[in-house]
């Protein structure tokens, strides 16, 4: 995937905008819900207010047409046989309410002086009001007792308010009626007496009820029939559930049983998707509700340009925030390109690469600082290092020739004694750094066979020297003495006297009798050797530690001795053998050595042997670095010389 | 030559015109959906392709239509059958020349459930309409052997609405629309259908003076072929009939939404089909004939049953 490269000033600037943002939405969703809903709370109280005004505007009108009906029912009732009287109470009921548009007195077909129909209407004048007429109506065409404003409270033997009506053969305008019964004085229903409130009187103070500026208002009859609404044609027309059958939101529907069931209440509902909320209020003495309904979008007028003044602004700000940071932080990061191309080159091994120029005091002036102390560091590092090099190949070149000094010191010919068929000897020195402190030797002297392992302590070249200077003593005391003891008597001496570093060596020295196989020899504090023998036998030789060589001068070495049957051999060793470590620490050990000497099967081939053990060693310590000089030697004693 | 022809078509056509038989047709009811048919065909020149200039008079409701064509102001009417039957009973010789109506409408429907059907009725207060259409329901009630007490009303579903009375009568198409438009729950057990019942005495038809009928068989004819075709062609384009229908409402100054229009179409057009045909048949069945004479044979004993080759033309 390729990942693309963004600097680090636009993901610093981004980092600081998402933030920013994230926090300016917090901030604004707190601060819209708390507004929104204070707002709204407003809103509702100011629409509920503006409704109970109307409503209560409303009832007073309804109220007052109450009065006038129920105080002329009884005067009409108390004269009920004064006819001449009826046209002053109706002319009253106009003149002293105007609110009552028209009024009636009627009876029971066949109840008024033998009249079926006995109707008197009074209808105040539309184009002058205090202009007043009274008809006498009723007929067949006219059937009065059949119209629901006589009809319903007869039968409910109460005052009732009618459902508005458009009465064309009277008043001819939309109206509703209230009335009560007539009655005689046994209580029996003689007729009515009506008042009419023109509908066209509560349509102006509903209509007016406009609390923002596309609100509108309605009112519903008790039946869900619109009495006032802005399109007129839905009035007595169309009701409620009629015209807002293809309204989806079922809210809408809520809202029309709620009204006819005379409830209080506000919703917000989606008109023509327009989020809109309505308040309605009950008008319980007649059976209306009125109701007004504002756009959200005109109540949230203000708030709704508020916020987009706010977004404006934010939006605006995070940007010139986002330009600004953006260049601040490029201006300042700008030193870190020059670094990034310096780093190139001081990679590339030019330690005078150039750095930015920083002027000011900061954390870029302690990076540049750093820098240029890391341009120096590297300059006197590498110098010193071509030093060191230099010194080491140098050291490495001796190493080598002092290895190859240390290694000509030790007889590497193998067999070594072609003509001296009584033995055969192989030996093996794998020093662990380029010289070590380990030595083996041995030579011919007559019928006798001279020979030594030795082990220098320490490593390196001091060891090796001590090697070296033993070795050669080595020679030169066996020129003249023949017995092992005191050839490391002598030794030990010789090392001891000029021992100002206290170094040591462990040494064993042997000396093979070839005409007889008796073998002399001494140790000093080296390894005890493993005889091998042709029956089969492996063990270690019981040796008498001693002490190792230069530790104490004038130290008297137990000369021991025993015996080499033919075919039998000595294994000597140095300690790098046995305590060849694996990766786990375990040692090779001296169980280990005695089970592989065990395991071979020809004893007589020397080089066989040594192959063996180190083949077995190095499985055992599976690469792991060697940490000491390995040093085998072995001598099989074949037969003896008089044999020969 | 095209052009010879457009002008003699013409000529045609404004002679047909002049010419044509002038018919005075006047349905029960003021102007509304139950009379899609009429307007259908009037407005789509059905009428006049066959050589009728068809006036439709929609008389004052609180005057039966049957007195008018007695009194010769008519020509044709729309009638229900019961209504017709009654007519025809007392004297008014009138013949059925279409049936636009194979079910019912007429319904009871109460303030409460009917849990014991007609019988929950007894002792009820029942409005029905002062113009005596449907008064067969009367009839019904009483051959049930249910006392319930007839209130008279002019029209509409306040009273019924008000709680001044305990049940009502009322027509599927109509009322029923009305009222559960008004948002009020009327739930299906509160209505007793007619049509469900053994009374299912169909409605609608279009009756002559059997004078007028014989004198005039072939405008009779024409007049039945064209309104069949306005029935048949409002039944395959409900929404276009409706704006019809708004549109003769509108022209006599009445008040209505075209959602009661529309629902009450829709009921008419069901009620035009038999509950055992799946087409309109235009035709008055014997036996829905006989229910509505035995029905009054039952009431008035004394009286003969009428024939049904007499009663249909």
């Amino acid at each position: 995937m390729l990942i693309k490269f963004r600097s680090f000033s636009t993901k610093l600037s981004i980092s600081i905008i998402a933030v920013t943002g994230l926090l300016f939405l917090i901030s604004f969703f707190i601060y819209f819900s708390f507004t929104k809903n204070t707002i709204e709370t407003e809103v509702f109280e100011k629409s509920r207010n503006q409704l109970k005004n109307v409503t209560h505007s409303i009832d007073a009108i309804l109220a007052s047409v109450e009065h006038s009906i129920e105080t002329s029912k009884f005067f009409v009732e108390q004269n009920i046989d004064n006819e001449a009287l009826f046209k002053d109470v109706l002319s009253n009921i106009l003149t002293t309410n105007p609110n009552v548009y028209g009024c009636t007195i009627a009876f029971e077909p066949g109840y008024y002086k033998g009249n079926n129909y006995y109707m008197l209407y009074a209808l105040r004048n539309q184009e002058d009001p205090n202009q007043i007429t009274i008809n006498r109506l009723g007929g067949k065409s006219y059937d009065y007792p059949y119209m629901d404003w006589y009809l319903i409270p007869m039968l409910l033997d109460e005052g009732y308010w009618s459902e508005p009506y458009n009465d064309d053969g009277a008043a001819d305008v939309l109206m509703s009626s209230y009335t009560q019964i007539l009655r005689d004085e046994n209580g029996e229903k003689i007729g009515v007496i009506v008042g009419d409130v023109w509908l066209d009187r509560f349509s102006k103070i509903v209509i007016a009820n406009k609390p923002y500026e596309n609100s509108y208002a309605f009112m519903l009859s008790r039946n869900g029939y619109y009495l006032v609404h802005r399109e007129s044609d839905r009035i007595l027309n169309e009701t409620f559930f009629t015209a807002t059958d293809d309204m989806t939101d079922p809210q809408v529907l809520k809202i029309g049983y709620d009204m006819i069931n005379l409830k209080r209440g506000d919703y917000t509902f989606f008109n023509d998707d327009t989020l809109a909320y309505v308040f309605f209020e009950p008008i319980p003495r007649i059976g209306w509700s009125v109701a007004t309904v504002s756009q959200e979008s005109d109540v949230m007028a203000s708030f709704n340009l508020m916020n987009s003044i706010i977004w404006f602004i934010v939006i605006g700000g995070l940007a010139l925030i986002f330009v600004f940071v953006w260049f601040t932080i490029k201006r300042i990061a700008a030193p870190l390109k020059v670094f990034s191309r310096s780093a190139s080159v001081i990679a590339k091994g030019d330690f005078n690469a150039p750095l930015p120029e920083i002027r000011s005091h900061d954390e870029m002036l302690e990076l540049k600082n750093a820098f240029s102390g890391m341009q120096n560091s590297l300059k006197n590092y590498i110098e010193e290092l071509r030093t060191t090099t230099s010194a080491r190949e140098r050291i490495e070149s001796e190493l080598a020739i002092a290895n190859q000094i240390q290694m000509g010191m030790l007889p590497k010919v193998f067999p070594p004694f072609p003509n001296c068929s009584q033995i055969d000897l192989y030996a093996l020195l794998k020093p662990a750094k380029e010289v070590g402190g380990d030595l083996y030797d041995f030579f011919v002297k007559g019928d006798k066979l001279f020979f030594t392992v030795g082990d220098a302590s320490g490593k390196g070249v001091p060891a090796s020297l001590l090697m070296a200077v033993t070795s050669s003593l080595f020679r030169s005391v066996t020129a003249h003495i023949e017995e092992p003891d005191k050839i490391l008597q002598n030794l030990n001496d010789a090392i001891a006297e000029s021992n100002d570093a206290n170094m040591f060596i462990t040494l064993f020295v042997a000396v093979l009798d070839l005409n007889s196989g008796i073998l002399n020899y001494s140790n000093g504090g080296h390894n005890p050797p493993v005889i091998m023998t042709t029956k089969g036998e492996t063990k270690f030789l019981s040796t008498k530690p001693n002490l190792a060589l230069g530790v104490f001068s004038g130290f008297n070495f137990v000369a021991e001795q025993t015996k080499l049957n033919v075919g039998d051999s000595i294994f000597m060793y140095s300690d790098g053998l046995t305590e060849a470590e694996n990766s786990d620490k375990e040692l090779f050990s001296d169980s280990r050595l005695i089970d592989t000497l065990a395991q071979v099967q020809d004893i007589s081939n020397p080089k066989e042997v040594i192959d063996t053990v180190e083949n077995e060693v190095a499985r055992f310590v599976d690469g792991n670095e060697q940490s000491d000089d390995l040093t085998m030697l072995i001598v099989n004693f074949k037969k003896i010389k008089q044999d020969e | 030559m095209r052009k010879y022809i457009l002008i003699f078509a013409h000529i045609l056509c404004f002679s047909v015109s002049s010419f044509a038989q002038k018919i005075r047709f006047a349905p029960q009811w003021i102007p509304q959906a139950q009379f899609a048919g009429y307007y259908v065909a009037k407005a789509l020149g059905y009428y006049e392709d066959l050589g009728l200039d068809v006036e439709i008079i929609h008389h004052k409701a609180t005057v039966s239509n049957l007195e008018l064509l007695e009194c010769g102001q008519f020509d044709i009417i729309g009638v229900n059958l019961s209504d017709a039957v009654m007519a025809y009973t007392q004297g008014l010789d009138i013949v059925n020349i279409l049936q636009t109506s194979q079910r019912a409408s007429l319904l009871i429907i109460a303030n409460k459930p009917l849990v014991n059907g007609l019988k929950t009725l007894e002792g009820a207060k029942i409005a029905r309409w002062k113009s005596g259409q449907y008064a067969v329901a009367g009839s019904i009630l009483e051959i049930e052997g249910i006392n319930a007490t007839w209130i008279d009303f002019m029209a509409g579903t306040n009273l019924f609405l008000s709680g001044a009375v305990d049940a009502t009568i009322a027509m599927s198409y109509n009322e029923l629309i009305s009222m559960r438009s008004t948002g009020r729950i009327i739930e299906d057990n509160q209505i007793f259908r007619f049509s469900d019942s053994k009374y299912n005495i169909v409605d609608d038809g279009v009756y002559v003076l059997r004078q007028f009928a014989q004198n005039n068989k072939d405008v009779v004819e024409r007049f039945r072929k064209a309104t069949i075709q306005g029935w048949l062609y409002a039944r395959q384009n409900i929404d276009q009939t409706v704006e019809i229908v708004m549109n003769v409402l509108n022209e006599n100054n009445l008040s209505s939404n075209k959602y009661h229009q529309k629902k009450m179409l829709i009921e008419i057009l069901r009620m035009g089909i038999a509950p055992n045909d799946d087409k309109p048949t235009f035709e008055l069945k014997v036996k829905d004939f006989e229910i509505i004479n035995l029905l009054l044979s039952q009431k008035d004993k004394s009286k003969d049953s009428i024939k049904y080759e007499d009663f249909v033309f």
